[in-house]
């Protein structure tokens, strides 16, 4: 393994912890609000059309939903990358499945966050 | 071949090969699992950056998906997503506390009869494979409450 390698690696390790942490956060705040509920204490409706402007008038959503975005593509597609690099590992396959992964991530990054942050300027927009 | 090229082995059990634990025992299996429902995440997290785009077309489009995500199919599988969640993170925490050296034990020279690490980190393991099953479980209560 070379050092462009290990420092693939490291990233797609450090990816892994910061999904952990955001996705973590965004699976109980979105989809277990009733059982964080009893942690916390109080109770919304995150997904009702209110919430979802309130979280998109948020710079700070905003740019954590980007950044989640972005370490969960590269940690996915680290990990994608690397399955189909053990099945075909020729030079050619390689570079056809590095182009690939790269291409699919950018497509999916620019598409989540144009979405994102349109809806940002649009919900702050009076 | 020269010196300084490492040798290349040519993968000969292929994608078979993650289905044999061999001597890694039941952490071969969960390297196995770990594969699937990090594939299964990714293929969700393509799906949904597009369901969640529909925020931009607003409030009936967005109202139309989340009608959507009401059929006891979709919140099956919304289940089965948490679920490849709870795995994919718990596991990867233990592969990275074993990465980084923690949770294997101490090194050790390699006297006969020998220890594998795979006997320290099995605690560690166990520990962490309990509180993923309780999480399933507490999270079912919640994403499993069918409507009607």
């Amino acid at each position: 393994m070379n050092n462009a390698h290990m420092k693939y690696w490291l990233v797609n390790a450090l990816c892994g912890v910061v999904v952990l942490i955001l996705l973590g956060g965004h699976m109980a705040g979105m989809h277990l609000d009733d059982l964080l509920a009893l942690v916390v204490g109080s109770s919304t409706e995150p997904l009702e059309w209110a919430e979802v402007n309130v979280r998109g008038q948020s710079r700070l959503f905003t740019v954590s939903y980007v950044f989640l975005l972005g370490t969960a593509l590269f940690h996915g597609l680290y990990g994608l990358h690397t399955i189909l690099t053990e099945r075909w590992s020729g030079r050619r396959a390689a570079r056809f499945i590095l182009f690939g992964c790269w291409s699919a991530g950018v497509i999916l990054f620019l598409t989540g966050t144009i979405a994102t942050v349109s809806f940002h300027l649009l919900t702050v927009t009076p | 071949m020269s010196a300084s090229q490492p040798k290349q082995y040519v993968n000969q059990i292929g994608i078979i090969g993650w289905l044999k634990g061999g001597r890694h025992g039941f952490e071969g299996y969960l390297y196995l699992l770990h594969r699937i429902s990090g594939l299964a995440l990714l293929l969700f997290l393509s799906a949904h950056v597009f369901v969640t785009g529909s925020r931009l077309f607003g409030e009936a489009a967005w109202e139309q998906v989340m009608r959507l995500t009401h059929h006891p199919v979709v919140q099956l599988l919304e289940y089965l997503v948490y679920v490849a969640f709870v795995f994919h993170a718990l596991n990867g925490v233990r592969l990275i506390l074993i990465e980084f050296g923690l949770a294997v034990g101490r090194p050790e020279r390699p006297v006969y009869p020998y220890k594998s690490s795979l006997n320290a980190q099995r605690k560690l393991m166990i520990g962490l494979m309990i509180i993923t099953g309780l999480l399933i479980v507490l999270g079912g209560f919640e994403l499993l409450r069918f409507p009607g």
